[in-house]
């Protein structure tokens, strides 16, 4: 097994050079055969990954730990599914599952039947073999999945415990998926330009493509919230740590693109920054990586202390200066032909205008991240950027978004009329200023709060008004039932309607972050059996404090009976685990979900005596973020599904001069 | 090392094998070149694009996004757009050019968004 695992690694490695080779020569002499060649490369590469990864699953699932991998992350009385998930639990084993990715998507692309035959594929092959050869270099010499131990340890050091959760099962491959499929419109886009094609083919064909990645971006880091919320115990999803941040960043720019693209589609403009756009997405993946791996700041996910984030930092720092070489080299192909603005009130300027706060969004999360960084090279100080600076910064800019979405339905493409964007504003404004006045009648007084959900009222006005008059506009031509109409209305306009529908997830989401950042309550409090804790209507009854067993873990558990408004709820059992093969305890929180509030009880300390301290906290409106969540894959998955609809763009011409 | 088995270079060798065929195969085949696909095709994409325009803003206005007159103006503009494009299409065919052809013409976009309405719906 040891010499075919790490056969698939240098095979893999020589195949990728190979075939990088055989296509770049194979592009400047003009010879099918030698791309031909590169092409069977990349299946090659293909079936050197997924066995790398069989390999490797076999491996953990048979718990060999004479492989150092095996050993540093599993256990043999770990279940079944971790061990195999362990796969991407470690440095080695999560870029062999990204190259695995990439090896896929590249074939993917390479075999697709629309791109049969077109001149691009040999140039998209290129780009990403390069990406292959780098990621098959670090596989093959620094980060080394198949590594065998000198002496057989007679147990594996076993998979952290707070890796032993659901959500870190599909988080990381999530986000891999994520930041592997940003690497496809990236290298549409500079093989476009390498080709001297500044149309929008390379848009056209990879819509789809960046619809998906942007999908599991949102959905890795959605999941990481979750698994924070449940596993960490400090009652929140979103600490603004580097890491997350730099999943963060690339989401941001992908947003920004995703409605840039729509620009240059219908209007002809935007190219040089739509590249822009999608090079920076790119680079912010592998940037993302470089801050996970190296160890250069403090946080809760970064792996094992390498001089792996180096080779990251180095690879971004060419891929990007190429990419911005191709880019000015053709600067001027990219100028000319270009369309213009027309009004300031129409659906692309709105998109503008969405595009850089996106962007000035990401620009604060970067500028927060790498600060400690900075301020340290400066001043020799490594200062920490927490929660406060990145609340106080991202608040206004996205909340500013927030209101952008909001209007931006009530728009014409090219031109929108004031006088009926007023007409049109005017109703869901007055909604939600009353709206408004309503919640300050009713308590919720602070400001943020306040203003968050009337602009969050607007937006679900408009978008419904959207739908509705989609429908009347429609009902008129065609004389269908109201939800015929709507269900036609929308399957022959999947991006526009999947868009609305990712939109109103954002609003709930939203919605959710405003009410539990707000209004969370919390206390702690060290109390004896049978006394209680009250919090707000609620009442907790400290019943028992036990311990039980558990394979090698040791269990400490409180029985909990919560009240509401005099109601039981039922009785529920918070629990620190201390784990027979890991030093540090976690605590398994329990959590009382409803509809208004999610009431979070963790069990932090206790004494010989029984008295116990709890800290408790009422989170309001957390299920609205996870409906929200689901609204968006909805949304996005809606928006990609391929329908027979919707293949053609319309498409916008410049600025007519006329005279009358 | 420890576990260089048999079966472990069996599969190592079929591993490699199977590589190199992948290859090499490919550079003992027959020369296939890339098929060009002729420009004919831009004439018919772009027409169909901008009676997607027209639907589109014709859409807008019935969703009251856009005044009657900016409606009209962008309306007339793209419409003698596609004209243009059927003349040349016409030119393309050998036709002869008709008389008042401007009046066919607009006929016939008449005729052709109704058709087109009818197969692909509104809205886009």
């Amino acid at each position: 097994m040891f010499l075919f695992a790490n056969a698939t690694i240098y095979i893999g490695l020589a195949i990728a050079i190979y075939a990088l080779l055989i296509t770049t020569l194979g592009i400047s002499t003009k010879n099918q055969k030698l791309i031909n060649s590169g092409k069977g490369g990349l299946i090659a590469l293909f079936v050197c990954a997924a066995l790398a990864m069989i390999s490797l699953f076999y491996l953990l699932g048979t718990s060999q730990f004479q492989y150092q991998y095996v050993s540093d992350y599993t256990s043999s009385e770990l279940p079944i599914i971790y061990k195999l998930t362990a796969l991407w639990a470690g440095n080695a084993g999560s870029l062999l599952l990204w190259t695995f990715f990439l090896t896929l998507y590249t074939i993917m692309i390479a075999f697709s039947r629309k791109m049969k035959g077109n001149p691009m594929v040999p140039y998209i092959s290129a780009i990403l073999l390069a990406n292959a050869v780098f990621f098959f270099f670090i596989l093959g010499f620094v980060a080394k999945p198949f590594l065998l131990l000198d002496t057989v340890p007679l147990e594996g050091k076993g998979l952290n415990p707070m890796l032993q959760n659901p959500g870190m099962i599909i988080h990381p491959v999530t986000l891999y998926l994520g930041y592997v499929g940003l690497a496809i419109p990236f290298a549409f886009a500079m093989a476009a330009l390498i080709l001297k094609n500044v149309d929008d083919f390379w848009i056209k064909m990879t819509r789809r493509w960046t619809i998906i990645a942007w999908l599991f971006l949102s959905l890795g880091n959605i999941f990481g919230g979750q698994w924070a919320y449940v596993e960490l115990g400090w009652g929140g999803y979103w600490a603004w740590d580097p890491v997350e941040n730099a999943s963060f960043m690339p989401w941001l720019t992908a947003t920004a693109f995703l409605h840039s693209v729509m620009i240059q589609e219908r209007k002809n403009m935007l190219k040089i920054w739509n590249i822009s756009l999608i090079i920076v997405s790119y680079a912010l993946t592998l940037f993302g990586t470089f801050l996970v791996r190296s160890g250069v700041l403090t946080s809760v996910h970064a792996f094992a202390n390498s001089n792996l984030g180096l080779y990251f930092l180095i690879f971004m720092g060419v891929a990007v200066i190429l990419a911005l070489y191709v880019l000015m080299s053709r600067y001027n192909l990219l100028k000319r032909s270009a369309g213009e603005f027309q009004s300031f009130v129409s659906k692309e300027s709105s998109f503008l205008v969405n595009n850089l706060l996106l962007v000035g969004a990401a620009f604060a999360v970067f500028w927060g991240t790498i600060f400690p960084l900075v301020s340290e090279a400066v001043r020799g100080t490594k200062v920490t950027v927490g929660l406060p600076f990145f609340n106080k910064v991202e608040a206004p800019i996205l909340l500013s978004m927030m209101f952008v979405m909001a209007v931006c339905p009530m728009l014409a493409w090219q031109r929108s009329t004031v006088k009926n964007l007023r007409k049109n504003f005017m109703i869901p404004a007055i909604l939600a200023v009353v709206g408004m006045i309503l919640m300050v009648v009713l308590g919720i007084q602070k400001a943020w709060a306040v203003i968050g959900y009337g602009v969050i009222i607007l937006l679900l006005i408009t978008h419904y008004l959207e739908f509705y008059r989609g429908v009347k506009a429609r009902r008129k031509m065609t004389n269908e039932k109201p939800l015929v109409a709507l269900y036609r209305l929308m399957i022959r306009n999947r991006r526009r309607y999947g868009g609305y529908i990712v939109h109103l997830g954002i609003a709930f989401i939203t919605m959710g972050i405003i009410g539990s950042q707000n209004y969370d309550v919390e206390t702690m409090k060290t109390v004896a059996l049978g006394q209680s804790i009250e919090l707000k209507d609620y009442r907790l009854n400290y019943e028992r404090l036990d311990q039980k067993k558990e394979g090698i873990n040791d269990i400490v558990y409180a029985d909990i009976t919560v009240f509401k408004n005099g109601k039981r709820l039922g009785t529920f059992q918070p629990e620190k685990v201390f784990y027979g093969n890991w030093d540090q305890p976690s605590s398994e929180v329990a959590i009382i979900s409803s509809v208004k509030e999610d009431l979070y009880i963790v069990l932090s300390a206790w004494e010989d005596d029984g008295k116990a301290t709890f800290v408790v906290k009422i989170n309001p409106m957390m299920n609205w973020l996870w409906f929200g969540s689901f609204m968006i894959v909805i949304g996005a998955l809606f928006a990609v599904w391929n329908g027979k609809y919707g293949n053609v763009t319309p498409r916008y011409t410049g600025v007519r001069k006329e005279v009358s | 090392m420890h576990d260089i088995s048999i079966i472990s270079m069996i599969f190592t060798a079929a591993l490699a094998l199977t590589c190199l065929f992948l290859i090499i195969s490919p550079l003992f085949k027959w020369d296939n070149y890339l098929q060009v696909s002729a420009n004919g095709q831009d004439l018919a994409t772009s027409k169909e694009a901008l009676l997607t325009t027209l639907n589109e803003i014709e859409f807008e206005y019935k969703m009251d996004k856009i005044s009657h007159a900016d409606y009209k103006n962008l309306k007339r503009q793209y419409e003698s757009e596609v004209a243009k494009i059927m003349k040349e299409e016409e030119q393309m065919t050998d036709s002869q050019v008709d008389q008042d052809l401007m009046a066919e013409v607009e006929k016939e976009i008449e005729a052709q968004m109704k058709s087109y309405k009818t197969k692909k719906g509104e809205g886009k």
